[in-house]
Order: structure tokens, then C-alpha cells, then sequence
């Protein structure tokens, strides 16, 4: 390998970079776009879910318990009802998520301490929204029955109520539970591959579309040469999205790295090593700008977004699915980058994702430069 | 054009008199050797058992009609395609093996531009510098020499892709030349270059042949191939003959009779297939006639002519040029299955237009943004005429025929187009007209007669009309045979005559042709010119833009157009003996490229450059310069010359007056910068 002739792929790759100002705001502007959609779109948490009443029971110890409901961050209620009627139409037009139906009975049976069904209704249509809601309806009914089981305790003089077993809830490296904390690694990810692959599929195919490759290929110019130098400037371009997409976690979504941050960068560069050279293979084999584009968002954002734990987790995959996981680098860089933003843990555990990673990266160089025959057909 | 001086070359080789024997007999190594060597696409063989060799200093011509094979005969040599047999070695190097070395020592041009049109011109150079692996030291030396030669300085910031045609080959040339290569590989290189810029091109080849390079060029201009020290005629992957091309037109069967006379396309009608002539073809206003037995067809005709009262400016025994060779050698029968009969019957004739005007327009304008691609041009075409349209690329041809055509509005000015406004009738207009763009606009994936269908369905033909027009335009195109194949794998040339049919499947009254024989090769133009021919003798008018030279000759007036603007119009004849004011020496010898410096210093001489396998010497005053051109030959003891004083031909007339409105434009820059 010629390291001059590498050089002089290298600058002229990056005059067209610098020449083409569309592609190179797009190359800025995507992880821009994509971290705060993600970022303010894709919110796992459940915030003020609308939610309509049908209080039949009318009484204090009815009021009592809407209002935990509505004290709660999670409930916000809309509209009070009578008959189902009008509940039904709240939820099919989507004016209510959740519907409360509290029983003519509710008082009496509370103070004669006899047990008492209140209904809770979710919209199912949004499965993931109203298992939570659900979830947290039932739980907020909970604490009004121990509520309820302690004040009952007390009247009748048998003192505090004790619980054999109380289960006291930690979340260690989100002790909030913000989704935001778990996201922002994944989408760093995401940013990568999208920018990375739409970079470098386009341009080997470009050069065959437009006839300079055949001039290229007569001069002494070697495939290494090609494919590396080529490599330069869309890594320097991956990586400034990297420290972009750090930084808007950081100062926007308030997401600082818990772990080293130089370690993230240096397994962000072994992954984009990776994914850029993949994004090359496809040019190489497809020869066509349009399709090799297609072809690497296809199988590059999908599968990160599908099947890498970012959104949805591993383990609870179908166990084909688990082992497809597997064959994209995306699930490693994943587990790394969260290991180190949410647990400050470093390459004593870590290691086996960069192992991972690394091979990654090494077989995309090697088939790269394997599938360039360097010759016309 | 400046006199520049001439460079020492690298490498410099003595002027090589010698032909290929006696290089052969002194021992001398090939530089491109071929031997046996075969390439096979699918079942058709595009390469067929090629051998030849080409030796330092000497530059070869591979001349063929499409698909021919020389595309693949030059990739094969430039190692970037593998042979399936045979073997070839560049500078005693295997192009198979020792591929490295061969790409070390060669440069090749392709066909399409290979250069990076976001990149500035020196950035391109740089690029290759560097990929050549060019030393710094001496490197900025060899690039401004380089630019000098071939006039590119100014241009070095701006970027390639701002470049017109003639430059960016120039800049091509420059970047296969940085690593001053032993051999160079050349595929049609001056395709749709305006023709000062292939002067410059040729005296920079002609340069590197005296360095010993080794030159491999294809072209589909014969009057290029006749510069070649030696010619290949290739047909279907195989070598036809090769030769000198002195020895190549010694292969014509029969002679040449030509009459020249402005009513030559009549005199074709009359004598084709009534004389013993093998062929009777027409160019412009020549009629050539290849004669088997010149005698008898000389008599023949003469009897034919006097007896219809057709008179005549010229009529006698001419040199076949390479074209009538090509044509001969192709053109009888072997290769053309499906090609077109002289015949090819036009059904009714179109409706009359107007009173005789068919296009007329007058200050027409059209800028984009502040660029003026057309600037106040005016002209008027009879109907039943060609009118041509002569310019370099990028002059502002094709933006002339869109407004014309309806497809573009003019920013200023006035015409019409078979009685229609170009300005309101946009629509009618391209009802009454056939339009043939540059591309060819052919849908690729649809069968020769789908795409048809297709057109006959746009213009509004159905039934029995489309039937009848289809049978047509097929037996027109011949492409009887072929109406089921692909039109992806027609050649150039069936290409070409299927677009002009769907063009005019609507019988319109006049036609659009631009460009319409780019990249066709010979053969192919010279059946297209017949079918226009054809079609003007039915009162069809024919409007066609080209940049071939010699094919403006071909039409019965024609408009030079230069920079957007009309520098000059009339029939060829009128341009030829009124707008040019030099006069115009033929200089034949077997050497002509270092005569040049010499002629240039001769008192009144304009110019001096090479045309066909001779020179051209632009003069004041032919008288004296003759004597001059005399004693010069006799200092220099060269012998073996001829000399007569000739008319111009459309390539002088052309570029003296680019060159008067460059000198012009020159002499007003100061002016307007003041104002």
C-alpha cells in the first residue's frame, strides 16, 4: 500500500465532501434531527394519561381516592360521567386513555371493612401505554387500600400496621427511571450508523456511475488504497456527529457519561470502523448509488433500531430473533455505550462487545477490500 | 493561433521517418503488442483473435462502426478487463501478470469523462500527480508545461465540470500525460470537440510521438484517422485490414468518379442503379461515385447528365478518402443485415406549411440567470430544406431547437415554427413537428416495437394509421427483423434511425434533429444523411445541429454558431468563398509535423496545421507563400510533397471565424470593463 497514493484518495474524497454542501449538512444536520426527535419523541415514561370517571358512590371516601388518582404525575383527569355510554365514547374518539368506574357501594363497604372491586378500563389499542397505566392505577389503589387497612388499624386501638414483608424500590444507574438516561446511548448508535452508511454506500457506486472509476482503475492505484482513503474523511465526519450527539445529551437532555469518555470514543471509532467499511462492502457489490443507499438504511437503521436492544429488549425477543441480534454490531456498541454513559464500568467488562465489535470491523475491512476486483466485467 | 513554442520533450527521439518495416527490421520492440486476443460478453464475441503491434513514436488507428470491438480492444490493453485468450504486452510488460508494471508505464483515456467535475482543473491534476505518484521536485515544472501546451492555464481554478467539451478532454489529456507514459491508450478523444480544441489535441499527440510515445487511438472521424501512421478497420471484433492508410485506400474496389454540382441530390436519383457504379453516394454537393470501370461510368453519366440537362461544376476521377473506403469495405453487404435500403419509402407527403417559411425567427434570446446561451439570433429555413446548425458543444445549439420546439421559453424576441407562435402556440407547435433529441429518448427496457407503440399512442395514432406507420418506420429504421428485441442491445446506429422514426411516426412537416448522429459511427451517418435526404426531397424540412464538420457540408445552408451568438450563415459553397478571406495552401509530405514551426515563420502565413494526413496552410497570399513553401522544402531537401491551393473546407472556414471573434472580443474586453 502506497501511503501517497492513500493520501491523494483521501483529500480529493474530502473536496468532494467539502464541494458537495448538501450532503455535508445532511451528514450534520441528521444526528441533529434524529436526537431530538428521539430524544423528545420517543419517551417510554407515562405522563398525565387522560383519564375519565364514573363515580357512582358520590361519597368522601370516593373523592379521597380520585384525588391520588389525580394527584398522581401520572393521571390527569378529564371529565366525570354517568353510565358507560359516555365513557365509551371518551375512549373510542381518544379523548381518555383510562376510564374509572367506582361502585354505589364504595363507602360502605370501605368503612365496614369489607373488600370492594373498583374497575379500571384501559384503552388497549395502545397496548404499551395502558399496560403502564394499568399497572399504576392498580398500584395507586394499593396505597389507598393499605391507607385505608392502616387508618382502620388504628381506630380500632391495635396500633401501627405492620407489613411481613416491605419491598423497597432502588433503580441503580436511573434512579428516576427516565427514559431519556437510557435512550440518549442507543440513539448515539442509531445517529452513527444512519450517517455512516448513507456517507460511504454512495461513494464507490458513484464513481462507477459516473465513469471516473474506469479511469482510476488504469493508473497504478491499488484497492486498499482506494477503499482506505476513502475511509478518511467520513470517519472525521462520524466522528464529529459522535461528539455532537455527546455533547446534546449532555447540555440538552441532561445526560452526562458516568464512565471514561475517552474509552466511548475510542469503542465509537472501532464501531464506526465497522460500519463504515460496511457501508463501503455495499457500494463495492451494488454499483448503483440508489440501491446500495436503500440497501444500507435497510440493513443498518432497521436492524438498529429493531434489534439491537435500543427500543425494544433482547430478552424478551423470540429466541430466532435473539440469535439474529447477534450478527449486527450495533447490540455490542449498544451494551457498550450504556455501560459506560449509565454504570461507569470500562473494558473489564466491557471487553467481549469490543472484542466483538472489533471483528466486526476487521471482516467489513477485509471483505471490502476482497470485493474489489479492480477490473470491468 | 499563437505561435507557442515548442517545449523539449522529455524523451526526445528523432523524427522518425521510418514505417513499420523498417522499425521492424532494426529490431525495435513493440510497445503495445497484441497477440490472439479474444473477449466474449455472453454469447457475442466482442474481441475476435486480435494481433497487432504498435511501436515507440508511431500512432495507431483502430477505426470501426459501433460495437466493432475497440472500446474492449483498448480496456483489454489498459489491463482494467481480462482476455479470454490471447495475451498482449505494453512495453514488453503482460497486461495479465504484470499488471502493475503495465499501469505504471500507460495512460488511458475512456470514452466518458473520467474526471472529477467538482474538483477545480488543478486539482485534477494534483489528484493524478499523486496517484501517479509524480516526485514534488520537478512536478509544478511538468504541470505548467503541460498547460501552456495545451492553453489551459487560465483555466486552472475553474472546476471541471464548468469546462466546455474541447477543454475538458484537453484537461483529461493533461492528467493521462503527468507521468509521462510510454503508451497511450485513446478512446475517441475528440467526440464533440469543437475543432480548435482537436487542433490543439492533435499537436499535443503530435508532440509526444516525437518522445517515442506510443499512441493507440480510436475515432469515428476519418479525416483523424488519416494523421494515423497506420490504420486498423475493425468489424465485428476482428481486423479487417491494416495498413497505411495510403495502403488501406488502395483496398477500394474501383475508383472514384465525383461530380460536384448544386443539384447533386438530384444527380444521385438519377444515376443510382442506372450506371455500372458499384455505390452512388451524395456529400453535400458532391456526388461520389465508386466505379469498378471508371471508363465506362464516366460516359455513363455524362450521357445521363446531358441528357436530363443537369449541369455541373465539377466531374473527374478524385482520391478516395478513408470514409469511402470504410463505406465500401462495410458497407457492401457482409455486415449490414437489417440496414436500410436507399428506397426506404416515405408514404404521403406533408401538409403544406405556410407559404414556405417553415421556421423563422428573428432577435431570439435566452438567458439563464446572467449567462446568455443564446444571443439575438435570426434566421429563416424554406420548407424542403436542411438547414444545419454548426457549433462546438456547449455554443447554444440545443437551447436554440428547444425554443424552437416548444420546450423552452425565450426570454426575448420572436418566431415561429410551421406557422405557429413559439412564444403563445407552444402546443401546436409540437403537434406539427418531430423532435429527436441528443439522448436518443428511447426507453431501454421496451422492445424495438413497443417503443413505437409508445410514441405512435403519444401522438395520437390508433388502428390502421399506427399499423401502417409501424410497418413503416420499421421497414425506415430496418428494423423489420428486429421489431421483438430489446432496444437496450440495438447498436448506436439502429438506435438512432428507431429514435428518428418514433420522431416521425406523425408525419410531421418539419423535424428536429439534434445532434442526431453524436457517437454514431460512419456508416451508420452516412445511411442517416440518406434517409434526411430522402426526406427534404419529400418537402420535409429538416432542422439538425451538429459538430461534425464535414457533415455541415452536407446541408443546404447552414448557421455557425459560436459563444450563443450566429456568426455566419449561407450554403456551404457561399460560406466557403465569402467569409473567409485568407486563402487555403494543401500541403501533402510524409512528414508534416515538424514542417509546422518553419511554415509559421514564412511571411504571410495565418496559420498552419495538420488536416487529414497533409497541411493546411492559411495564407493572404497563396502566389507567394507557394514560392516560399518552395525554397523551404528545398532547404530543408524534403521531397515527395504536393501542393495546390484549394477551397477551404468547412473547418478552415469555421475556425478562422472563431478565431476573428475571439480576436474581436479581445480587442472590446477593455471597453466594456470601463463602462
Amino acid at each position: 500500500m502506497n501511503i501517497n497514493r492513500l493520501a491523494a484518495i483521501a483529500r480529493k474524497e474530502t473536496l468532494h465532501v467539502l464541494r458537495d454542501w448538501r450532503s455535508l449538512t445532511l451528514a450534520l444536520a441528521i444526528p441533529l434531527v434524529l436526537i431530538l426527535l428521539y430524544g423528545y419523541a420517543l419517551t417510554l415514561d407515562l405522563r398525565l394519561v387522560p383519564t375519565v370517571v364514573w363515580d357512582q358512590s358520590r361519597s368522601a371516601a370516593s373523592r379521597e381516592l380520585l384525588e391520588l388518582y389525580a394527584g398522581s404525575p401520572y393521571f390527569s383527569i378529564r371529565d366525570y360521567h354517568e353510565g358507560y355510554d359516555d365513557l365509551q365514547r371518551d375512549l373510542d374518539s381518544g379523548k381518555a386513555m383510562v376510564a374509572l368506574v367506582i361502585p354505589g357501594d364504595f363507602a360502605g363497604k370501605v368503612h365496614s371493612g369489607k373488600p370492594v372491586a373498583i374497575q379500571v378500563i384501559g384503552d388497549g389499542s395502545d397496548a404499551n401505554t395502558s399496560r403502564l397505566a394499568l399497572n399504576y392505577a392498580t398500584a395507586i389503589a394499593a396505597i389507598y387500600a393499605r391507607n385505608i387497612a392502616a387508618e382502620q388499624m388504628e381506630l380500632k386501638g391495635r396500633g401501627e400496621l405492620k407489613q411481613p414483608v416491605e419491598m423497597v424500590q432502588r433503580s441503580w444507574y436511573n434512579p428516576d427511571l427516565r427514559s431519556q438516561t437510557v435512550l440518549i446511548p442507543g440513539i448515539i448508535a442509531l445517529v452513527m450508523v444512519v450517517v455512516a452508511a448513507m456517507l460511504t454506500s454512495t461513494t464507490i457506486a458513484r464513481e462507477w456511475e459516473t465513469g471516473t472509476m474506469e479511469q482510476l482503475i488504469s493508473t497504478p492505484l491499488r484497492a486498499p488504497e482506494l477503499i482506505f482513503g476513502k475511509v478518511v474523511p467520513y470517519f472525521v465526519i462520524g466522528m464529529t456527529d459522535v461528539a455532537l450527539a455527546v455533547m446534546i445529551g449532555k447540555w440538552v437532555f441532561d445526560v452526562p457519561i458516568v464512565g471514561n469518555a475517552g474509552l466511548l470514543f475510542a469503542l465509537a471509532a472501532v464501531f464506526l470502523t465497522g460500519i463504515l467499511f460496511f457501508g463501503l462492502l455495499l457500494s463495492i457489490r451494488l454499483k448503483s448509488q440508489v440501491l446500495a443507499n436503500q440497501m444500507a438504511i435497510i440493513t443498518g437503521f432497521m436492524p438498529t433500531l429493531l434489534l439491537s436492544g435500543f427500543v425494544f429488549a433482547i430478552e424478551n425477543m423470540p429466541l430466532p430473533l435473539q440469535f439474529l441480534t447477534y450478527i449486527f454490531p450495533a447490540r455490542y456498541f449498544i451494551a457498550i455505550l450504556r455501560g459506560i454513559y449509565l454504570k461507569g464500568i470500562g473494558l473489564e467488562i466491557l471487553w467481549i462487545d469490543a472484542l466483538f465489535l472489533a471483528i466486526y470491523a476487521l471482516l467489513m475491512m477485509v471483505a471490502a477490500n476482497r470485493a474489489f476486483a479492480f477490473k470491468l466485467e | 493561433m499563437p505561435k507557442s513554442p515548442l517545449p523539449t520533450a522529455d524523451a526526445p527521439a528523432a523524427p522518425d521517418k521510418a514505417m513499420t518495416q523498417e522499425r521492424l527490421a532494426t529490431g525495435n520492440r513493440p510497445a503495445i503488442d497484441a497477440r490472439g486476443l479474444v473477449k466474449t460478453f455472453g454469447g457475442v464475441t466482442a474481441v475476435n483473435d486480435l494481433t497487432f503491434q504498435v511501436y515507440p513514436g508511431e500512432i495507431f488507428g483502430l477505426v470501426g462502426p459501433d460495437g466493432a470491438g475497440k472500446t474492449t480492444t483498448l480496456r483489454l490493453l489498459a489491463s482494467i478487463m481480462d482476455p479470454d485468450a490471447g495475451s498482449a504486452a505494453i512495453t514488453g510488460c503482460d497486461v495479465g501478470t504484470e499488471s502493475a508494471r503495465v499501469k505504471d508505464h500507460l495512460a488511458y483515456m475512456s470514452q466518458r469523462f473520467g474526471l472529477y467535475q467538482d474538483l477545480t482543473v488543478g486539482e485534477n491534476i494534483e489528484f493524478y500527480a499523486d496517484i501517479y505518484g509524480v516526485a514534488r521536485k520537478g512536478r509544478q515544472e511538468r504541470v505548467g508545461e503541460l498547460l501552456d501546451f495545451s492553453h489551459m492555464r487560465p483555466f486552472i481554478g475553474r472546476r471541471a465540470g464548468d469546462l466546455s467539451g474541447g477543454m475538458k478532454q484537453k484537461l483529461q489529456l493533461i492528467c493521462a500525460l503527468i507521468h509521462t507514459p510510454q503508451v497511450l491508450l485513446l478512446d475517441e478523444p475528440t467526440n464533440g470537440v469543437d475543432p480548435v480544441s482537436r487542433r490543439d489535441f492533435w499537436r499535443i499527440l503530435h508532440r509526444l510521438l516525437q518522445a517515442g510515445v506510443a499512441i493507440l487511438i480510436t475515432t469515428a472521424y476519418l479525416d483523424e484517422a488519416e494523421r494515423c501512421n497506420r490504420v486498423a478497420l475493425l468489424d465485428h471484433g476482428r481486423i479487417l485490414a491494416s495498413g497505411t492508410p495510403d495502403e488501406i485506400k488502395g483496398l477500394m474496389s474501383g475508383r472514384l468518379l465525383t461530380i460536384r454540382s448544386n443539384r447533386s441530390r438530384e444527380i444521385t436519383a438519377l444515376l443510382r442503379d442506372r450506371t455500372s457504379a458499384a455505390s452512388v453516394n451524395v456529400f453535400g454537393d458532391t456526388v461520389h461515385l465508386v466505379c469498378p470501370d471508371i471508363d465506362r461510368t464516366t460516359g455513363e453519366a455524362r450521357q445521363l447528365l446531358e441528357r436530363a440537362g443537369i449541369g455541373w461544376e465539377r466531374f473527374g476521377e478524385s482520391q478516395p478518402s478513408l470514409e469511402d473506403v470504410f463505406v465500401s469495405v462495410l458497407g457492401t453487404g457482409k455486415s449490414g443485415p437489417g440496414l436500410p435500403g436507399h428506397a426506404a419509402a416515405f408514404t404521403p407527403p406533408p401538409s403544406p406549411v405556410g407559404e414556405g417559411i417553415a421556421v423563422g425567427v428573428e432577435h431570439l434570446t435566452r438567458r439563464f440567470g446572467s449567462f446568455v446561451a443564446v444571443d439575438d439570433i435570426g434566421f429563416r429555413v424554406r420548407r424542403g430544406e436542411i438547414f444545419g446548425f454548426l457549433g462546438p458543444n456547449g455554443a447554444g445549439k440545443s437551447t436554440t431547437i428547444r425554443m424552437l420546439c416548444g420546450l423552452l421559453r425565450p426570454t426575448s424576441g420572436s418566431g415561429t415554427v410551421a406557422g405557429f407562435d413559439i412564444f403563445r402556440q407552444a402546443e401546436q407547435i409540437k403537434g406539427h413537428i418531430g423532435y429527436m433529441s441528443q439522448k436518443f429518448s428511447l426507453y431501454e427496457d421496451l422492445r424495438v416495437e413497443e417503443n413505437i407503440d409508445f410514441y405512435g399512442g403519444i401522438y395520437g395514432l390508433a388502428g390502421d394509421r399506427l399499423a401502417r406507420r409501424k410497418d413503416w418506420a420499421l421497414e425506415m429504421a430496418g428494423l423489420a427483423d428486429h421489431r421483438a428485441s430489446l432496444t437496450a442491445i440495438l447498436s448506436g446506429g439502429w438506435k438512432q434511425r428507431l429514435a428518428l422514426a418514433c420522431a416521425i411516426l406523425h408525419e410531421p412537416p418539419i423535424i428536429f434533429l439534434d445532434e442526431p448522429t453524436s457517437g454514431v459511427d460512419p456508416l451508420s451517418r452516412r445511411r442517416f444523411w440518406d434517409l434526411i435526404y430522402t426526406m427534404a426531397d419529400q418537402g420535409i424540412t429538416v432542422f439538425v445541429t451538429t459538430h461534425y464538420m464535414e457533415e455541415a457540408e452536407y446541408c443546404d445552408r447552414l448557421a455557425l454558431i459560436y459563444g450563443g451568438r450566429m456568426i455566419a450563415a449561407g450554403s456551404p459553397l457561399e460560406l466557403k468563398t465569402t467569409h473567409m478571406q485568407e486563402e487555403i495552401i494543401d500541403l501533402r509530405c510524409p512528414e508534416p509535423y515538424p514542417l509546422i514551426e518553419p511554415l509559421l515563420s514564412l511571411p504571410g502565413v495565418r496559420d498552419a496545421a495538420l488536416f487529414g494526413a497533409g497541411l493546411h496552410v492559411v495564407t493572404a497570399d497563396a502566389a507567394r507563400t507557394q514560392s516560399a513553401i518552395t525554397r523551404l522544402l528545398e532547404e530543408m531537401d524534403i521531397g515527395g510533397t504536393t501542393m495546390t491551393v484549394i477551397m477551404p473546407a468547412m473547418e478552415d472556414v469555421f475556425i478562422s471565424l472563431i478565431e476573428e471573434v475571439d480576436r474581436q472580443a479581445a480587442a472590446h474586453r477593455p471597453e466594456k470593463g470601463r463602462s
